[in-house]
């Protein structure tokens, strides 16, 4: 596969000098491109590499059984809830003397880490997460790393470099929906449904809650205590943040506001572990 | 051989010098700051601009295949729409705000004349959504596109994935704009020492720098900044500017300063077309300021100029136009792809 790599890429510096005639610079390029399609056979010829690949797998596979407790289940799982039942879309839950139903649910997660003693013990590589109800959610830890954490910390939302830097990709192309396209910036978090107490259009509420200028900075930093080296299995309760303030007068919020700052202290109070795990 | 070995590192290092310059950013032009735009991050391509070039031209990218980007930013009106105040749209709808020219956009740290976008690549998702312009879904662009072999192909050949999504969309879009730099008019011909002004033309330059040059500071013709610059509220549209943005008092009625560059196949002026001469720019500047609180310091008397100086003062803006950047082959219709 390598190889094959290496030779496209070849090919398509060699397309480049064509076209380009900036002959000495690609030249090289595509020489020590040659060089180490070379090398790569020699060694594989010579077999090493296969010796080299299974000692390789072996230590990975020692290093997984020897650390049962975290590595097995090498990830954050999430789980939808509305107060004690599971979140399901569109169905009706009661609400404060009326009922609500939620069609969409979707928030950011950046900059995960893992702390072992106030020590940073972990860091995830990707940084940015889309959480998102209707896609089966979970975030995987590369299962090589082992390390030790009794707290972690990560923040709701996009923070702001991210925010001024252009076009972004995976979880955070803006054709996910979780971009505004009149003012830019990233929606954190994005919590639609039906409320009667809502006296809007359908009795929608639609709340895209983002921001990243202040005084309008709607990034929420969480830190949590957790068991030692366990699995996480994270619960995000919609009830207990929609408990913390008065729908009626928040039914449609889409920009960044004082409004949106209000509703983004509450953040925190989405998330919660799941003991029994 | 000691001298051979000599002349063998400075060679090398020489190759490894030109090799690593890209080819675009010798063509930014001598006599211009340093671009905003990152250039060295983000390096344009052949491949991405020509995408770019074709997308920007092609109506695909609204809802019912009517508008493309070129429908209001033409080429040969130095990509604004001549003649029109404000921007149209799908099933003729009429925007609230004239349609910018585009050029010299990677000086420029925020778009829209609000300011509300904050980098050239995400620009696009604005017009391509709003109901009254292109009234598309920026999720159902890809999705057209990837329908297309022509677009596959393109993309493949741009950013060797053959599937659309919306970042590459989006920076190819942004590098067909930020090629078009425009700086060979007239005035960049005297800066360079190739032309001469004539003496009207000097004396209109020596009232610009007296008089206009703080917001429309040479050689970009404008320092891109947001300003009040005293034109009274139009009850029919209501537009405060940059506060509808930031919420901030003390930003009411700023508009972004545009740059004054081919102003002659840009008009109607301001950001809702209300001017259409020259003249009645300069009229208003003399005579026509509303007194605010957020004005301009530098508009808190007007500006002073006799006729003779207005019409002198409007010889040295024409020498602003680009003609050649107007004609410039490279920035048309792309005939060979659409």
């Amino acid at each position: 596969m390598k190889i094959l790599n290496l030779i496209q890429q070849c090919h398509l510096e060699l397309k480049i000098i064509l076209k380009f005639e900036l002959y000495s610079f690609f030249i090289i390029r595509f020489l020590a491109c040659l060089l180490n399609i070379l090398v790569l056979l020699k060694s594989s010829f010579k077999r090493n590499t296969f010796k080299l690949i299974t000692t390789k797998h072996l230590l990975l596979l020692l290093s997984l059984l020897s650390n049962v407790g975290f590595s097995q289940n090498s990830a954050i799982n999430f789980a939808f809830h509305f107060g004690n039942s599971p979140l399901v879309l569109d169905k009706k839950y009661a609400f404060k003397n009326d009922s609500i139903s939620i069609t969409k649910f979707r928030f950011y997660i950046s900059d995960i880490e893992f702390l072992n003693n106030e020590t940073i013990t972990y860091r995830l590589k990707k940084k940015h997460h889309l959480i998102d109800i209707s896609n089966k959610t979970s975030i995987q830890i590369e299962a090589t790393n082992n390390f030790k954490f009794n707290q972690i910390h990560f923040n709701i939302g996009i923070d702001s470099i991210t925010n001024v830097s252009g076009a972004m990709g995976e979880d955070l192309d803006p054709t996910k929906g979780m971009y505004w396209a009149w003012q830019s910036g990233y929606i954190n978090l994005k919590l639609e449904g039906k409320c009667n107490t809502c006296k809007t259009r359908n009795n929608e509420f639609q709340l895209h809650i983002g921001g990243y200028q202040s005084p309008f900075n709607t990034l929420q930093k969480l830190k949590i205590n957790v068991k030692e080296n366990k699995p996480l299995a994270i619960i995000v309760d919609v009830k207990a943040f929609l408990q913390e303030f008065t729908l009626e007068n928040n039914c449609t919020i889409m920009s960044p506001s004082a409004q949106s700052v209000n509703l983004a202290n509450y953040f925190k109070k989405l998330i919660s572990l799941n003991e029994e795990k | 051989m000691k001298r051979n070995k000599r002349y063998l590192i400075i060679l090398l290092f020489t190759i490894l010098f030109v090799g690593f310059k890209s080819k675009w950013t010798f063509l930014l032009p001598h006599h211009f700051p340093t671009p905003h735009y990152n250039f060295k991050k983000e390096e344009l391509t052949e491949h991405k601009i020509e995408l770019g070039r074709v997308l920007f031209h092609d109506p695909i990218l609204s809802k019912d295949r009517t508008i493309s980007c070129a429908s209001c930013h033409s080429p040969y009106n130095a990509f604004a729409h001549t003649d029109h105040a404000l921007s149209h749209g799908i099933n003729d709808s009429i925007g609230r705000r004239n349609a910018p020219a585009l050029f010299n956009l990677a000086w420029q740290k925020s778009f829209m004349w609000d300011g509300a976008i904050n980098h050239i690549e995400v620009q696009a998702l604005a017009p391509i959504t709003d109901r009254r312009e292109m009234a598309e879904t920026i999720e159902n662009v890809p999705f057209k596109l990837n329908r297309s072999n022509k677009y596959r192909t393109l993309f493949y050949n741009a950013f060797q994935d053959s599937s659309v999504n919306g970042q590459h969309l989006l920076k190819a879009l942004a590098q067909f704009q930020l090629s078009l730099i425009s700086a060979n008019s007239k005035y960049d011909k005297v800066k360079l020492g190739h032309e001469q002004f004539n003496a009207q033309e000097k004396n209109g330059y020596e009232l610009f720098l007296k008089n206009c040059n703080m917001c429309h500071q040479e050689p970009l013709f404008s320092n891109y900044e947001f300003v009040n610059n005293g034109l009274a509220i139009d009850s029919t549209l209501n537009d405060f500017g940059k506060i509808s943005i930031t919420h901030k008092s003390s930003d009411s009625l700023k508009f972004k300063t545009p740059s004054l560059r081919n102003l002659s196949y840009t008009y109607p002026y301001m950001h809702d077309g209300r001017f259409t001469k020259l003249n009645q720019v300069l009229n208003h500047y003399t005579k026509g300021v509303n007194q605010s609180t957020t004005l301009a310091l530098e508009l808190k008397n007007g500006i002073n100029l006799t006729a003779n100086e207005k019409v002198d003062l409007i010889a040295f803006l024409l020498t602003l136009n680009d003609e050649e950047f107007i004609r410039n082959p490279k920035f048309q219709f792309p005939k060979n792809n659409l």
